[in-house]
Formats: C-alpha cells, structure tokens, sequence
C-alpha cells in the first residue's frame, strides 16, 4: 500500500531522565505529569497534530509501560488515524543485529523501515523532555524554502546560561558554520532545542554512516550534526520565539509548573487556538470548603480541598485536608495532604500522602540560601506522621511516623 | 456477569420534563449537569459501567444538541465496530416497514413501535429501557442479574417515595419484591412506599410483545396503560436503589440536584472511582484561582478563572468570575462570564451567558431564576 506522508515526527522518548531522580524511577522522563493535568509528552504530540503532523513514532526504551499506555492508540491527541497516526517503537529482535537503542541516532536507525513505509520527503526529529508550543509547520516550510538538508530550532538563551547548552553558531542569513556542546566560552547565545527537521534522503545515508563508524556515540548533536557540518552541507537555524524550558531537573520542572501560575512566564495554555492535548481520567469538578483558602493556584477535576492553598498546581484527585497547608508546591495526581501537615516549595508524586501534621520542604527564606531547593517525595510514598522532609530532599521511601 | 446480550435504550425525549428556559432548545438529556456533564451522561455510563455496549437513543424534538453532545460517542467508549450508540430519531422507519409505526410520537410507546424495526433486528436477548432524565450511579448489571434469578416478566428500578408529584410512577411492592400496584400521580394515601425511577429490564420478544399490545390497543402512556395492563398477567418485580438518585422534572429539582452536588456524601454515591461517570472531553486546562479569588463551598470545573467570590454555587467549564464579583447559591454553565461587580443569587445562568459589570440579579430558593443561553444582563 502506498501511503505517503510529506513529513514523519519521530519523538524521542526512551531516556530515563536521571537527573530528575525519584520522580523517573519507576516511568521514562515524557510520562512525567505536568502542569495539573498533562504529561510533558502531551506537549511534542499536541503540537505534532495542531501544526498538520498526523504521522509520528515515539522511540522507547526506558520503562515504557506506562508511556505505551498512555499512548494508546493515540486518540487522546486526535492521533488515530487510518493511514499514519502514532506508534510506539520499542527496541525490537530483528535478522541481523538486536540491540538496545544506543543513543538518538542509533534509535532512528533502528527504526528506518518504519519511516521508509511512509516514504516522506522530510523527518522531524523531537524530544520528549521540554515545555513549549511551537508550529512545526513553519519550520518546515522555512526548511523547504531554504533548500536546507537540515533545519535546526534554535532559541535565544541569556549568555551567563549558554555554557549549557548546545550552541549553534550561525552566520547572518542564518546558516549555520559551528556547532559547539556547552561551550565554555561560548560565541553565540543561539542554543539548539533539540528539534530538528532533516531532509530524509540526507538523514538517512548520514545514519548508515554513524552506524558504520564505530567510534560513533550514535548522537544527534555529538555525531549526526558535526558529520553534516563537516561535510559541507547545508545547516539552517529556525529562530523560535516565545516559552520553552527543559524540564529535566527537579528545579527546572518545578520552575516550569510555577510558570503557569505567572501571566508573564508566556506559557499560557488557555489559547484555544492550540490546545494542548491531555488524557482525561474522568473525574468530577473539584470540591472547595468553605474551611478551605485557594489563591493563586491551579486546581484540576477531583480534588477535595479543605485546607490552604496557595501559589501551588494541584492535578487530578487531589485532597486537601482541613488545617493543610500546602505553599508553592506541586501535587501530583492522587496525593493526600492530612491534617495539620505543611508542604512548601515541594514536588508530590502520585497517590503519596503527607499524613497529620508531617512537614514537607522549606522557604529559601527559612534557611541558608546555599542549601535550599524543592522537596521532593516519590511516588506512593507515605511521610508519616510528624515526619519531617527538609528542603532539597527527596523521600525515595516511606518516612516513618515520628509521633 | 456477561451482559453482552443485554441493549440498552434511553428515552432521550421530555416526557413530563418542563425546565423553562432550560429545555427550550435542548431536551432534558442533553441538559448540562454538575459542572461538567449532560444528564444523559449518567445513565449513558451506568450502562457502559455495566458492560453494555449497545444503546438505542429515542428521540423526538430539539435533538440538535443531543447529537452534538454525543458525537461518535468515543469518549463514552461506545465508539465500536459492533454495536455502540445509534441515534433514533423519529420517522426514522417508513410506516410501510411496519403497521405499528406512527408519525408524531405522543409518547414512549409511540417511539419504541416506531423504532420496532430497531428492536426486533436487535439479536439481544434483554432490554434495558431507561428514561434520559436520571441523575443516578446504578449497578446496571446487578437490575438485570436479579431480574434473571428472580424469574421477573419486568424489573423496575425504584426509590423510597421522596416528594409528591403529579408525573410521578408510585408502586406498592411487597416483601418479595414483588410489584403489586402501580400508580402514577397517586400514592394512594401513601400506601404506595416507593417510585419508579423509570429504569426496566425485560426481555426483548416481551418488550416488542408488549409495544404490539398497546399500538393495537391504541394505549399510548407507557406506565400508566403499559405497566398496568402487564402487572395483570405478568410478574413485575422491583429492584430498590438506595443510593442518590433524582428525575430531573422541572427547574426546581435541576437547581436541587445540582446543589446536592456540594455534599461529600451524595458526591461519593454518584462520582464512584470504579464507575466513572463518562462526559464529552473539552480538554481545558485546570481552573485557576487569582490572588483575590475567595471560594467556599462550590464544586468547580476545569477551565474557570476566579478572581472573585463564589458560594455555595456549581461553576461549569471555561466559567470567567471577575474581581469583586459575587456568586451564591447559583449554577453558571459553560462559558459563563460574570464580570467585575456583578452580584448573583439564587441564579441558573445558561451557557455563554455574560452578566455585565455591577449587575444585581436575584432568585429564591422555591424559585431559581434561569437566564436563557448567549444572553447579555
């Protein structure tokens, strides 16, 4: 059957996210909730079918169960379709060589007949690690006007910061002649996103290349990129403009949960224009008492709330118990704070409870400034009663009661 | 239980239903409930809940935002290759097809014989018949699985006797759960403890059996000439359902059952984990509270930004409630905007309603005031 598509997303969403510690020990980084009723991969398949994309891969490998499920059969973004839609692609036995995905390159390698099905003329490389929303349909026809072999989404990052990223330097008509990974000195503040648009003829030949290279990391930006660079071909950068954050650290995806709450931030995801898709689990309006103070705050379907809350996101099934309180913080689907327990600057995991009169986390105002960062507790965690969880740590295990 | 050979049809019509405004332009089923549902949402899950994939929709007039609401009916999984929903609306069978289709329907018997075709093509071999105006979480599977074990003709499900109303289906029943009388707008001085909710399982040869007497016997109200010429020479019995359960009739049982919502209770006996209550996904983001917002006592739906006040009240989605508003005791549906200075009581406004700066609006309790749909106060 001939099914041709003029342009195939494959979404990288088999790394583990190690840096976000207990909250990725039991699924991948791209199932992580965010934002009171999403998962960060909501974000890359939302903008996949609002910018006209309905073919799309999603390469996993790191505890895929619960991303498979989530993913389905794609109808939650609209992505059930009859010719294209989306398909997780696993690691898989094969002829000749199986293995594991060895790095970013190597995943789409493996992958090479699925998108040679769809015989398109373009593929879009994504992550499922960052927050934004951006019209992958304008950087594919940028790359298509350019004539380019390889687009790069590129965005302007402060200078003090650009030592982290990938930096793209670029000349004035906006090709690109260097690329350096985290540079110490950097020449650019053009950092990449980690989205690219190839042109898949070009991708292709440059994978069987990386493949056969056997001091190849297998990488887009260690390998794939600077092979291109060398040989010559054309390297365009697509300046995005507007909110887009890794969410890879407890830091940063806490920031990124606090940005909702701040008209400013430019993340705003009540734009009917571009939804953002999110799998609904049916529960009813949420319930405020009139024990209970909610400000500056986002509260989804489900929760029960009697006590205080302030400046936090609370997602689906939340309960809040009468003389809560709970500041700054994000809770997680099913969490239960009792009462008298206080929970500030902190990241709840699903279905953990915060019993009677049990402290989670701290101001950076209470303490030394050094020390200070987002409480986290995992996932199922009980933190007993009068327990107490200072700020920066994370409670991977029950916490016993205390009284 | 298999409940594979069970279809399931609601009347998705207003019988007796009357809720003013409210009803003008949709019909009861399709009346938004609860900050996030349509009526019909409830029995529409308890019998997916219950493992019946097969539901006929009876319909009559103002049906358009029924259809809209339903769609291809996925997000209530009934999206299937075999069976799923089928809407019925009327004249949908040529009076050639069969001698007991009728035109007009003056009631729920008229609109089963005229979906008969429906019926007997329908390889089930029992049929849950239930009216579209129940707010309830009911086991549907448990009503079929007693009217099997007890041998019924018909189970009907009823309540303890709650109000008096003329529209209301009284039933005696008597300690095998038998029904032995069956009146409606009577209680017989309170002789008759329970109500029907208007939900019974029978087989479906029964069913069509029964539809033929009555066309031929030109009876044309289904409790009233159906049931009672059944309870003759049939065995009806009763299945009780003590959780809430409530026939939205008029205005003042819409605005009751919705404030209902606010007791933990009553919303632990409807919105049960293990049997969710399906709706239409709009897919808002969560509801934000501004720095000001002061909310007590209200059920709340995702995509409403408060920055006022609101007691007491069921706030529907993308529900806007500006700084210094007020709200109490009201039911604002979707898309509702009540901006900065607005004082509500006592109030249903429908959807897209906007109540402009410093406008005072008030009801009573005994008699909520409905804003109709779009309107600008």
């Amino acid at each position: 059957m001939y099914r041709k598509k003029e342009c195939v997303a494959m979404l990288l969403a088999g790394g583990q996210g190690s840096r976000l510690y207990v909250l990725t020990t039991k699924v991948a980084k791209p199932a992580v909730p965010f934002g009171g009723k999403y998962k960060i991969i909501d974000f890359p398949l939302s903008n996949c079918i609002n910018s006209g994309i309905d073919t799309v891969g999603v390469l996993t490998q790191y505890e895929p169960h619960a991303l498979n499920a989530y993913v389905g059969a794609g109808q939650t973004w609209d992505l059930d379709r009859l010719n294209g839609g989306v398909f997780v692609l696993p690691p898989y036995q094969k002829g000749g060589v199986s293995e594991w995905y060895k790095g970013t390159a190597n995943a789409i390698y493996q992958n090479m007949g699925f998108v040679d099905e769809y015989d398109p003329e373009y593929v879009l490389i994504l992550s499922g690690d960052h927050i934004y929303k951006m019209n992958y349909n304008k950087m594919l026809q940028q790359h298509k006007k350019t004539g380019a072999d390889a687009t790069i989404a590129v965005i302007d990052v402060p200078l003090d910061e650009a030592s982290r990223f990938g930096i793209m330097n670029c000349n004035e008509d906006g090709t690109i002649y260097e690329f350096e990974e985290k540079p110490k000195q950097p020449k650019s503040t053009l950092a990449s996103m980690g989205i690219y648009i190839f042109t898949w003829k070009k991708l292709r030949k440059y994978l069987i290349d990386d493949e056969n290279n056997a001091a190849s990391s297998n990488d887009f930006g260690k390998d794939i990129i600077p092979a291109m660079l060398n040989a010559g071909e054309k390297l365009v950068s697509f300046r995005f403009e507007g909110y887009w954050k890794d969410v890879g650290t407890i830091e940063s995806l806490w920031e990124a949960n606090m940005d909702l709450l701040s008209p400013k931030s430019g993340l705003n995801l009540t734009d009917d224009s571009w939804k953002i898709y999110g799998r609904n689990n049916g529960a009813p309006p949420h319930y405020t008492s009139k024990d209970a103070k909610v400000t500056h705050s986002l509260v989804s379907e489900g929760c029960e709330i009697m006590g205080n809350v302030s400046g936090s996101v609370l997602f689906s099934d939340v309960t809040i118990c009468k003389g809560a309180t709970v500041e700054y913080s994000i809770l997680m689907p099913g969490t239960v704070v009792e009462p008298g327990a206080v929970v500030r600057y902190a990241i709840v995991a699903e279905n953990a409870r915060i019993c009677e009169n049990a402290q989670v986390g701290a101001s950076p105002s209470d303490g030394e400034i050094e020390n200070w960062g987002v409480a986290v507790v995992a996932a199922e965690v009980r933190v007993g009663r009068g327990a107490k969880l200072g700020a920066k740590e994370m409670a991977g295990e029950d916490l016993p009661d205390m009284i | 239980m298999n409940m594979k050979n069970v279809l399931g049809i609601i009347i998705a019509f207003d019988t007796d239903n009357d809720l003013r405004e409210i009803t003008e332009h949709r019909t009861v089923a399709a009346v938004p409930f609860g900050g996030r549902y349509r009526i019909v949402d409830f029995m529409l899950s308890n019998m997916v809940n219950s493992g019946i994939y097969r539901v006929g929709m009876l319909m009559k007039d103002k049906y358009q935002s029924l259809i809209d609401h339903i769609g291809n009916a996925k997000d209530w999984d009934l999206s299937r290759k075999n069976g799923g929903v089928t809407m019925l609306p009327p004249y949908s069978y040529s009076k050639k097809s069969s001698p007991f289709v009728i035109g007009e329907y003056r009631g729920k018997i008229d609109a089963l014989a005229g979906a008969i075709d429906f019926l007997q093509k329908n390889r089930a071999d029992y049929v849950v018949l239930s009216d579209g105006d129940i707010v309830a979480n009911i086991p549907i599977d448990d009503v079929v699985e007693q009217h099997k074990n007890a041998g019924n003709d018909i189970t009907m499900v009823v309540t303890k006797k709650s109000k008096d109303s003329p529209f209301t289906t009284y039933c005696e029943m008597n300690r095998r759960r038998e029904i032995v009388d069956i009146r409606v707008g009577d209680s017989n001085d309170s002789r008759c403890k329970h109500e029907a909710l208007g939900i019974y399982v029978m087989s479906r040869q029964y069913l069509i059996h029964l539809i033929a007497d009555c066309v031929t016997h030109n009876c044309i109200h289904f409790e009233r000439e159906l049931l009672t010429r059944a309870l003759t020479d049939s065995k009806i019995g009763g299945y009780l359902f003590g959780e809430y359960a409530v026939k939205i009739e008029d205005a003042k049982d819409f605005f009751q059952a919705n404030m209902d919502l606010l007791d933990k209770e009553t919303r632990g006996e409807l919105f049960l984990r293990s049997r969710p209550i399906y709706t239409r996904i709009h897919d808002e983001s969560p509801a934000y509270y501004g720095d000001k917002a002061d909310v007590e006592d209200s059920l709340i739906a995702d995509g409403c930004y408060i920055e006022g006040k609101v007691v007491n009240s069921v706030l529907f989605r993308d529900v806007l409630v500006e700084k210094d508003a007020e709200i109490r005791d009201s039911i604002i549906m979707e898309n509702g905007r009540i901006l900065s200075g607005a004082s509500l009581a006592h109030i249903i406004t429908d959807r897209g309603v906007t109540i402009r700066e410093g406008r005072t609006m008030m009801g009573h309790e005994n008699y909520p005031v409905v804003i109709a749909k779009s309107s600008v106060v």
